[in-house]
């Protein structure tokens, strides 16, 4: 074909894409509020940041706030810690992801099972619950602490770079977790089979066959953590010891010295790795060639040898039991009076009124924004999966971008944009309930897609067939069938709006405390008690509410 | 047959997938009562055609009347077709009653009137009782019902039915076939049925189509698709053929037919002179008999329970030979020297009707 003529069947295909559109004119409305909502909520304060970078509005285009960010060691060193402690975090990361996968996805006993278990407790707890526990056991006046000095006679404590290194660790392990266990799980056990077959021993087996096949999604847990770890803003807060790092510097420019433009250049620093590794993984980063070989059904993985097993298990052993004595310390650190000094048990920690009006508001915030998170995902994923939309591709990859953009930088540009007018939207629920929502609908809309793929279309034909207008199908098909995608849009959603804080921090204001900002301001001043004892309130609501989802998920029998 | 010929016309019906003709001017007249099967090789249009006709593809060009009503512009909701899912497409969330009802609340039929309906269509298939499951909770044959009785409460005045039997195994196969004739008898349906699998054509049709490539290559009854192929095509798609290339000479007074290697004595054809023809000889028609014309050899047997399929080379040539196991195993070994004789009324193609 001519250039010409392929030009002209495209003009004709989005003429013709274009009369579909508007041939149900409710859903063109609808996905061109929707796009209007993508491109205000998550594209523009992005933007905004980078244009407040340049010093645009204040004071014209100047770069002197990029010249100071490298001229002052101080910022400079922000950005060195950032990533430092985002590398390491990571490489530890995914060396203990590995680790545990290779024992759970080989076994289903009890101690598999805990292990899973185990690992997977840290999703319901505030990202930075590690850092108080660790500053109950390692902090000035810790447990272990005060052993360590007056045995050693030194002035040890665990705040700094290192502290905040295991934090992250431990904060960000499962979503790493999570993704390298799934794509052992996916592998064909033949693979393995064969290899030792050919007469490898497994330490060989695992080394040349079974890594090399989750290369995709080991590199994908790998970036993922990456990207939260660098974009971490509570740890460094609280265990940094005053150690600059990005994001909490942003904060602290912003909060402590109105400097939006500097907080501005920072962001930029945060934002451009979290772009580049998003674009990647989007675009490059090819998750359909190895793993996918299907394998018959039934085989299991060969167990692990002893030598293999012994290795693994003692690092498994001693990393979940770590993660558990952090989960004790909290509890513990809730009921008694001052932990390690006065070990009586008390309920005073608990009455705490600011803390319970910043739970309600969270809580009520956080569910508001899930509903909304989940409807907006499967409408979305709907429209997206079955209508010929024009540039629905770039609205897809904003709406997934919104997922990697990091929270500190989507709150100075809601700061940016919403503060003066036309909105004067700060320091309302609202704004916070916006927040918390388009920047967590890439969940539901890859939930919704993914799952519009598995249905197949002559559910709707079928519909459309017995007599059904499109919006009634959508109606009685469509939702239905959807709920799944819908359930997990809102649990995500929910779960980690609940914890989140990097970015409604900046939107808070005195009446609308939420309770994740609240703990992070008590651990900040170190009162150990009450952060503990709103911590362990905040998982308690967590787990509850993922108990009363599981228990609807068995009485309907929705499968999520 | 209660008569109204031309109750679904089909009048030069096109559709183009990109440079792929899937329905390449198409024209059929559809008398009511009548079921009709498209079969052909995968790929060839019939699904896209029945869609079509449902209302789930746009043609590009034609016409579509269903009872002297024009509905090739409204949309699938508003065409008076009801179609049956190759995957029945029963929707997982709701009873087998709701499945049933779905139509008739859009319809806006009240309550009780509903119940009766949804009663008698689910009477109609065989399924009283089996309300309240969940279409997970049946077999496939009680799903492919359920898929039925959701068009027949809609009293369409034409059933689609896409390759409806090729999910089932192949006992329920026969079953299902004969609960669809009954149903066409009994309520007097006008049935357009997709298959590719000619056996089923033959058995449950009025008329067949053979397609292929997007065109209609035959469109008529069963025994004339099977007899009488209009061309090559047809006569190795539906059922296996001897397809003999030759000439009619006359010797004697006698007509015979020759190939290049040997020749038989036939009877003078009534629909042909010509002298350059193709002979259609199915297998079954070709009997090993001990005072048969032609002689051969047994290259290969294959059996096939009922009957044995023998390969008897004549002179270079493999023909087809079946032969009913009326009395158990066939009784001749490979390498046997054989004596067949041919029917003297073989189905002839012209050439010019050979593509
Ligand atoms: N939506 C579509 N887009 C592009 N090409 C299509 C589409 N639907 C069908 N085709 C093409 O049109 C031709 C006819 O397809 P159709 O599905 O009608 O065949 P079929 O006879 O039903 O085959 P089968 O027996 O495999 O179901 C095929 O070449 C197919 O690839
Ligand atoms: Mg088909």
């Amino acid at each position: 074909m001519s250039n010409e003529a392929s030009r002209q069947s495209r003009t004709a295909k989005l003429a013709s894409d274009l009369r579909q559109f508007w041939s149900e004119p409710w859903f063109a409305i609808l996905t061109m509020i929707l796009a209007g909502a993508i491109l205000l909520f998550i594209v523009t304060p992005v933007f905004a940041v980078l244009y407040k970078s340049f010093g645009m509005d204040a004071s014209g285009f100047t770069l002197d706030y990029y010249r100071e960010f490298f001229s002052r060691t101080y910022y400079f060193d922000s950005m060195m810690n950032s990533l430092g402690a985002a590398v390491i975090s990571t490489i530890i990361v995914v060396i203990l992801s590995v680790s545990i996968s290779l024992y759970v996805t080989r076994s289903t006993s009890f101690v598999s099972r805990f292990y899973r278990g185990a690992a997977l407790l840290p999703l319901v707890a505030p990202p930075f619950i590690f850092s108080l526990s660790l500053i109950i056991l390692f902090g000035r006046n810790g447990i272990v602490t005060s052993v360590i000095n007056s045995t050693f006679d030194v002035e040890f404590s665990i705040y700094g770079f290192w502290g905040v290194v295991i934090a992250q660790v431990l904060g960000y392990f499962p979503i790493g977790y999570m993704l390298v266990e799934s794509t052992m799980r996916n592998m064909n056990p033949s693979l393995e089979h064969a290899s030792s077959d050919l007469g490898a021993s497994q330490w060989k087996t695992i080394r040349k066959v079974t890594l090399p096949l989750s290369q995709t999604g080991i590199t994908k847990a790998g970036l993922l953590v990456f990207v939260m770890a660098l974009a971490d803003f509570s740890n460094p807060l609280i265990i940094g010891g005053g150690e600059p790092f990005l994001a909490s510097e942003a904060y602290l420019l912003v909060v402590g010295q109105q400097n939006l433009e500097q907080a501005a250049v920072l962001g930029v620093f945060l934002i451009v790795p979290s772009l580049i590794i998003f674009i990647f993984q989007t675009y490059i980063l090819d998750d359909s060639g190895l793993e996918t070989i299907s394998g018959e059904s039934g085989a299991s993985n060969a167990p692990l040898s002893r030598r293999v097993k012994t290795v693994v298990m003692t690092i498994n052993t001693l990393f979940v039991s770590f993660i558990i004595l952090m989960f004790v310390m909290v509890v513990l650190g809730a009921f008694v009076k001052i932990i390690g000094i006065n070990n009586t048990f008390t309920l005073e920690h608990f009455q705490n009124r600011n803390g319970w009006d910043s739970l309600y508001t969270s809580v009520f915030v956080s569910f508001v924004a899930a509903i909304l998170a989940a409807t907006i995902g499967m409408l979305q994923g709907y429209l997206f999966a079955r209508k010929p939309i024009p540039g629905k591709k770039a609205l897809e990859f904003l709406t997934l971008f919104g997922l990697a953009v990091p929270g500190t930088v989507m709150g100075i540009g809601y700061v940016l944009i919403f503060n003066g007018s036309p909105f004067f939207l700060t320091g309302t629920v609202l704004l916070i309930v916006l927040n918390m929502t388009f920047r967590k609908i890439g969940v539901g809309l890859e939930a919704s897609i993914s799952k519009m793929h598995q249905i197949d279309t002559s559910m709707e034909e079928a519909s459309s067939d017995l007599g059904s207008g499109p919006y009634r199908t959508f109606g009685k098909v469509v939702v239905p069938l959807l709920s799944p995608a819908f359930i997990a849009g809102f649990i995500y959603t929910f779960m980690t709006a609940m914890v989140s804080i990097s970015s409604v921090i900046f939107l808070i204001a005195p009446g609308t405390n939420l309770a994740a900002v609240y703990i992070l301001n008590l651990a900040e001043q170190a009162r150990v008690g009450m952060a503990s004892a709103m911590s362990f309130v905040l998982i308690v609501i967590v787990l509850s509410c993922m108990g009363l989802l599981k228990y609807i998920e068995k009485k309907t029998g929705v499968s999520i | 047959m209660s008569g109204h010929e031309n109750f679904l016309k089909l009048s030069h019906l096109y559709k183009y997938f990109g440079d792929v003709k899937a329905v390449n001017d198409i024209s059929i007249d559809i008398e009511q009562g009548e079921l009709i099967s498209f079969i052909g090789p995968s790929g060839c249009g019939k699904t896209t055609l029945l869609r079509i006709v449902g209302g789930f593809h746009k043609q590009d060009q034609g016409s579509i009347t269903l009872d002297d009503q024009a509905i090739d512009q409204l949309p699938p909701e508003q065409r008076p077709t009801g179609m049956v899912f190759q995957n029945y497409a029963l929707f997982p969330h709701m009873t087998v009653y709701k499945n049933v009802e779905y139509g008739l609340k859009i319809e806006k039929v009240d309550k009780a009137e509903r119940e009766k309906r949804i009663k008698e269509a689910l009477a109609q298939v065989q399924l009283e009782g089996y309300e309240e499951r969940k279409p997970s909770e049946l077999s496939g044959g009680q799903q492919q019902r359920v898929a039925i009785a959701r068009c027949l409460v809609l009293k369409p005045k034409v059933l689609l039915l896409d390759e409806p039997l090729s999910n089932l195994d192949a006992n329920l196969r026969m079953i299902m076939r004969e609960e669809i004739r009954r149903l066409k008898e009994e309520l007097n349906l006008t049935i357009i049925f997709v298959t590719h699998d000619q056996e089923e054509a033959l058995s449950i049709s009025d008329r067949v189509i053979v397609l292929k490539d997007g065109t209609v290559q035959q469109l008529d009854r069963p025994d004339n698709i099977y007899n009488e192929p209009s061309n090559e095509f047809v006569a190795n798609f539906v059922g296996h053929a001897n397809i003999l290339s030759g000439n009619l000479a006359e010797v004697d007074g006698d007509t015979y037919f020759k190939t290049g290697k040997f020749s038989f004595k036939v009877e003078q054809p009534s629909n042909t002179t010509n002298q350059d023809v193709k002979a259609v000889i199915r297998p079954e028609r070709i009997k090993l008999d001990p005072e048969g014309q032609l002689e051969g050899k047994i290259a290969r047997i294959v059996y096939n329970g009922n009957f044995t399929r023998y390969f008897v080379d004549i002179q270079g040539e493999e023909i087809m030979v079946d032969d009913f196991n009326a009395h158990g195993l066939g009784s001749y070994q490979r390498n046997d020297q054989i004596k067949l004789s041919f029917p003297d009324q073989p189905h002839y193609i012209l050439e010019e009707d050979v593509q």
